[in-house]
């Protein structure tokens, strides 16, 4: 049941997911896009080794977040989603994520695709898959656009390894972020009205969309 | 058939040059463990005129130098994993395995590099080696440009070793990548160590001698807890924490380390843990020489847990910012008895024989594979059981101090009863008596009113975890199948029955659909109460807070058709305190309004929450149309003690009154308000508006 996506021909794929009721439930919504789920029931073991065989024997995937409730990964649905991107290899990221988007949103610039479960239905799953392939080929949807911008820092919080920032060019809300994948000559000169440069993708419309990466030394 | 080869473009030379290490100090590091590898005691680093273009870095070391065949088959191949490359050295290190990308980037950073060096085994011999990178520039493939080294008898210079200049630099060095270079090098070989022959490279700039001063401190005797952990050839971990006199506190063996992994042995080999812990309190401090100052400066420069394999150090492992063991994540969400890389400095040393721990390419740490996560297991979970056994500990402390503290009031119960059984005087010693029985009651009555109150709290503490349990299981469990399978049952059925669809099935999928989301916001409604972040102190916008309360409680007071009224007053009046301590007061009053009103026959029930800015500070009244407070049964003092409302908990009202004392305010109850109901009239004193 292959399909033609933006000249990418997509078929087998991966649904990881740590409970098997939400996997079957998953690839209805996946058989219903007219793509063949191939549902994961783990362990899933070796992040690296993983990453490597979901690419060589799918060609898209379908993931939650929480993945470590029961012995079934090591690692975070965000984090795979984005490794998968960098492979250039589509991926959606499906949770219910109000109450967890300061820990996927160190991935956010990876993760074009990010749906609740009860927002997800089978058209839905096909455009997230063509929102990556267009990134992919460099073609941005006007909220996910990175634009190099001014950050100022308005709080850090050390000990819980986190920060807020305030992006003057997209608005007055003040961003939340993570320590994770920050580089080092960024948290190591942290401090309350610090200014510096990264991107942003200023057309995002709400903070859960926004995210900041590539950030530079002033 | 004709034959072709695989052949670079002189632009992989960038590619896997600076692009792939794009910080200096990341090249120069790996120049510093070719130094190493050849068992070099010193390797000293030089900049000049970095601040601009054009500059130089010299790399000088007292290796063994490099022989010709070392250079054409060593040097100057890049990309390979030497088959020698665990074979020990003459001083028995173990090499760090460089792929020589590092290098490649550090002989980069220059225009051209100048390589000079004198081999142990050719005593006379002296090979130098020029690269003009601009060569490669006009070249198309690297192989097109030719490379001579020059050998020449030894001049004045006699001494063993490799010297390196990089000219012309390409770019400047800011000061960062200075402090950044010299931190590298300062911690490369394992600065902690006494081992007095040990590798010691040195950069010759302030920054690396005040950074050098600053690690030869060397406050380990002032740590408060030494963690001295270890993996022996089985895989078994034990583990000791000794003070500060190196007197033992606590042993723990695998079984007692390993309970995440059901004692299964780490797939590690021969690995020490060691972490010295630090209580940085001012009063520990009194009668030492080393100020809480300094050691304070001293963990600021170097705490965290660092990672050294066969004797070097594996960036970005316990750089600031690098928290791989995530000693401050679960410091924040378990705060007593936990260290965090401010508060503690450690290091995990691993003999590596096997090679099993590999370094990505570009530097940026070890591959993430099954022995890196056993590592990094390892240090949580040794670090996990001290905090168990430290938090054991404190229990301890705490029921022997309370232990005390009700023997000490016996002794002074009985104190006072001889006392005023030695009052010559009859009819005084009878009040006396009597005066102090009816004191010991009420203390007896005041104490075990506590005790109850203490209990009810860690009962609601109690329900609260499990409540937020709950709501992330929902929200990512249940939830999500009941979700997925709404939507497949609507696109499916539309898809069977067509035009029927909306009359068969559409209102019963849609009910479905809306119950999901009402379960899905009462979950969110539990963790937003618990929001950590509402626990800290600082400025509290109390009209925000209200408006917040009443954001998240909407769902619940939809459900129960109430109207709820904001009639705020103009401005923005502030306390100095936790947006929690208000919202448990507007919660609390809100849920007992909420349960009033259950007993209301009118047609809309309503909650006004009014507030007037008076002289006292902010006067907020929340009132309801209930069937107000039935003083037949409960008194308008009452109603704040714990356990003696008639419904629910009994202790909303008490956490309201804690809650307002703590805020240095009041509370009031009106048993029939002006909307008939319960009104309680709260007075907060503010710090502006």
């Amino acid at each position: 049941m292959a399909l033609e996506l933006l000249g990418t021909s997509v078929d087998r794929t991966l649904i990881v997911d740590d409970q098997d009721e939400a996997r079957e439930a998953f690839a209805e919504t996946v058989e219903d896009a007219g793509l063949t789920p191939v549902p994961d029931a783990g362990p899933l073991g070796d992040f690296d080794a993983y990453l490597t065989q979901t690419i060589t024997s799918a060609s898209a995937a379908l993931c939650d977040q929480f993945l470590r409730h029961r012995n079934y990964a090591r690692f975070d649905g965000a984090l795979f989603v984005k490794s998968l991107y960098e492979r250039s290899f589509p991926a959606v990221l499906c949770t219910h994520y109000d109450e967890l988007i300061d820990d996927i949103r160190p991935f956010r610039r990876w993760i074009p695709s990010l749906q609740r479960p009860n927002e997800l239905d089978a058209d839905d799953f096909l455009a997230g898959l063509r929102v990556c392939l267009a990134e992919f080929d460099e073609a941005f949807a006007p909220h996910r656009e990175p634009w190099r911008t001014q950050v100022k820092v308005i709080d850090v919080r050390e000990d819980e390894r986190r920060f807020f920032v305030e992006v003057p060019a997209w608005g007055p809300d003040i961003v939340p972020l993570k320590y994770v994948g920050v580089p080092e000559f960024i948290t190591s000169e942290l401090r309350e009205g610090w200014r510096c440069r990264a991107y942003v993708n200023l057309g995002a419309e709400e903070l859960v969309d926004l995210y900041v990466c590539d950030w530079e030394v002033p | 058939m004709s034959e072709a080869s695989l052949r670079f473009s002189s632009e992989i030379l960038k590619r896997l040059g600076e692009e792939l290490n794009p910080n200096p100090d990341q090249g120069i590091v790996e120049l510093a463990k070719n130094a190493y590898d050849a068992d070099a005691l010193n390797c000293e680093i030089e900049l000049h005129g970095i601040s601009s273009a054009g500059g130089r870095i010299r790399i000088a070391d007292d290796g063994d130098g490099m022989t010709l065949e070392q250079i054409r088959n060593g040097f100057l191949v890049l990309g390979r994993s030497g088959k020698d490359a665990r074979k020990e050295t003459r001083l028995g290190r173990i090499p760090s395995g460089s792929k020589g990308l590092g290098r490649l980037a550090a002989l980069r950073l220059g225009h051209e590099v100048d390589v000079q060096t004198l081999p142990l085994s050719e005593v006379e011999a002296r090979h130098a080696l020029r690269i003009d990178w601009r060569r490669f520039e006009s070249e198309d493939l690297v192989e097109d440009v030719m490379l001579e080294i020059d050998t020449a008898p030894r001049g004045r210079r006699k001494k063993n070793g490799t010297t390196i200049e990089l000219l012309d630099l390409r770019s400047r060095m800011t000061r960062p990548d200075v402090k950044r270079l010299a931190r590298s090098l300062i911690l490369l070989a394992d600065p902690f160590s006494e081992d007095p022959s040990g590798f010691r490279p040195k950069l010759r700039t302030a920054e690396f001698e005040d950074l050098e001063a600053l690690v030869s401190a060397r406050y380990f005797e002032d740590a408060d807890f030494h963690l001295i952990a270890e993996v022996d050839a089985e895989g078994k971990a034990s583990a000791r924490a000794v003070d500060w006199r190196g007197e033992e506190l606590f042993a723990g063996d695998h079984e007692a380390i390993s309970t995440g992994r059901r004692g299964a042995p780490y797939a590690l080999p021969s690995t020490r843990f060691d972490l010295w812990i630090y209580r940085l309190a001012r009063e520990a401090f009194s009668g030492r020489t080393a100020t809480v100052g300094e050691v304070k400066e001293w963990l600021g420069a170097f705490g965290g847990v660092h990672l050294y394999v066969n004797g070097l150090r594996v960036a970005p492992y316990g750089n600031k910012g690098n928290d791989w063991l995530e000693m401050n994540l679960r410091r924040a969400a378990s705060p007593e008895e936990r260290p965090s890389t401010n508060t503690a400095l450690g290091r995990i040393s691993v003999s590596d024989e096997t090679g099993c721990l590999q370094q990505k390419t570009d530097r940026s740490g070890l591959i993430e594979n099954d022995v890196y996560e056993d590592l990094r297991d390892f240090g949580k979970e040794t670090m996990d059981w001290l905090a168990r056994r430290r938090l054991e500990h404190a229990e301890k402390r705490r029921s022997a101090a309370r232990a005390k503290t009700k023997a000490q009031s016996q002794v002074s119960k009985e104190s006072v009863e001889r006392q005023i059984e030695e009052t010559p005087d009859p009819k005084r010693r009878k009040s006396l008596k009597s005066a102090f029985t009816r004191y010991d009651n009420s203390r007896q009555s005041e104490a075990d009113r506590l005790r109850r109150e203490v209990q009810l709290y860690r009962t609601l503490s109690t329900a609260g975890i499990t409540a937020a349990t709950f709501a992330h299981e929902s929200a990512s469990n249940p939830l999500k199948v009941i979700d997925q399978s709404a939507l497949t049952i609507e696109r499916r059925a539309k898809r069977a029955l067509k035009d029927d669809y909306s009359s068969t099935l559409a209102a019963a999928v849609g009910k479905l659909k809306k119950a999901a989301r009402a379960v899905g916001v009462l979950a969110s409604v539990t963790l937003t109460l618990l929001d950590r972040e509402s626990r800290r102190v600082g400025r509290v916008e109390l009209h925000s807070v209200i408006r917040g309360q009443l954001s998240t409680l909407k769902p619940f007071l939809d459900g129960r058709d109430v109207k709820v009224e904001a009639d705020l007053a103009s401005g923005d009046p502030y306390i100095h305190g936790t947006p929690a301590a208000v919202e448990s007061i507007f919660t609390n009053l809100i849920n007992n309004a909420l349960t009033a009103l259950e007993s209301s026959s009118a047609d809309q029930r309503r909650v006004v929450i009014r507030t007037e800015l008076e002289e006292d500070g902010l006067v907020v009244r929340v009132m309801d149309n209930g069937p107000g407070i039935d003083e037949s049964q409960i008194s308008l003092s009452d109603i704040w003690l714990p356990g003696e409302t008639t419904h629910d908990t009994g202790l909303g009202l008490t956490i309201v009154r804690d809650s307002v004392t703590d805020l240095g305010g009041s509370a009031e109850a009106l048993a029939s308000g002006e909307l008939g109901g319960a009104e309680f009239v709260i007075t907060l004193p503010i710090l502006g508006q």
